[in-house]
């Protein structure tokens, strides 16, 4: 997906070819927050446990 | 009951065998990429290389000189950016956030900035500087650099104010000096020296960056044109280089290679040299 955006977005063409690339963006960024809340949630949960 | 000893203990020779031969495999690494890239890229590099501006195709005797000041610049301009903020939010969390539900957002948000692919911190910047000024420039790509700077150095800057012992804060308390005045001349001189460390270490982390380069400082094959226009960095000549279909280009990208790393290398030397004192202090 990275390289996707990185090799098409210096030459996108038209609008919806960049909100496309934006949206790639975009899933990469909620896999990243999803990730990061599960692991927070695992470490709160590990804690809680004496 | 002997066998199931010898057994053990042959397992256990193997694993350790194992650990420690995956150990030097992670320091081979290194040497094996600093090895082939000195191998590839030392003998284009002279001095020649580092001070002149690219040669049109064709032309022998090119250089990285305008990719060495741009990269400086961008990277700069980035830290200007990147380290105050990081340092001052860093001084939040430690001092004044450490509980609270603010705090715990904050962190948070700066871990999964620390983890979100390079390449999308570029779109954003893309579009927050260049969908406006409707043009690549400098600038676009020292923000982007400079929010991929941030939670690093803002994590950074709040474990070592944590590593300041809370007992001299309070005695400085105890004496009557006011809060705002305890950190700025007690705790942040304490800890300044790893705070600095980080802020290099994250330098040179973004020094190396291409992917959010790539449509925002969009590379260049002149000198500056100031911040409102493309420029060129290291990573993104490096890039355009290797991925061109020039044999004497491919010569040059290895030879870039070679400077970044060991730009990066000797950054990352300094700052541990800078450092050991304090760790030394702190253990």
């Amino acid at each position: 997906m990275a390289a996707v955006i990185a090799n098409e977005l210096a030459e996108a063409a038209g609008d919806a070819h960049l909100s496309a690339l934006i949206a790639i963006g975009l899933v990469l960024f909620v896999v990243t927050v999803v990730i990061n809340g599960l692991a927070r949630l695992m470490i709160y949960r590990l804690e809680k446990r004496p | 009951v002997i066998d199931a000893y010898a057994r053990r203990r042959a397992i256990n020779l193997m694993m350790l065998g194992l650990t420690a031969v995956c150990a030097a495999l992670s320091a081979g690494v290194l040497f094996a990429i600093l090895g082939y890239i000195a191998w590839k890229g030392g003998s284009s590099l002279s001095w020649s290389f580092l001070t002149n501006l690219p040669k049109p195709v064709g032309e022998a005797g090119g250089g990285i000189a305008n990719a060495i000041v741009g990269s400086a610049e961008v990277v700069g301009l980035a830290g200007l950016i990147g380290i105050p903020v990081g340092v001052l939010a860093g001084v939040y969390l430690a001092e004044y956030g450490r509980a609270g539900r603010f705090g715990f957002w904050v962190r948070y948000a700066a871990d999964v900035l620390n983890g979100v692919p390079s390449i999308v911190v570029g779109l954003f910047a893309y579009a927050l500087v260049v969908v406006p000024f409707k043009r690549f420039s400098a600038l676009s790509g020292s923000v982007a650099l400079s929010v991929i700077m941030i939670p690093i150095v803002l994590r950074n800057t709040e474990e070592f104010l944590r590593l300041v012992p809370p007992t001299i804060r309070e005695a400085a308390l105890a004496l009557g000096v006011p809060r705002w005045k305890v950190v700025l001349r007690v705790v942040l001189p304490t800890a300044a020296r790893g705070i600095m460390t980080g802020a290099l270490l994250a330098l040179a982390r973004v020094a190396g960056e291409t992917a959010p380069l790539v449509f925002t400082a969009f590379g260049n094959r002149f000198w500056d044109q100031g911040l409102l226009n493309p420029i060129a960095t290291l990573p993104l000549t490096l890039y355009n280089y290797a991925i061109s279909p020039y044999e004497d280009w491919h010569r040059q990208a290895w030879a870039a290679a070679l400077v970044l790393m060991l730009f990066v290398l000797a950054v990352n030397l300094a700052a541990r040299l800078w450092l050991k004192p304090v760790q030394g202090a702190a253990h």
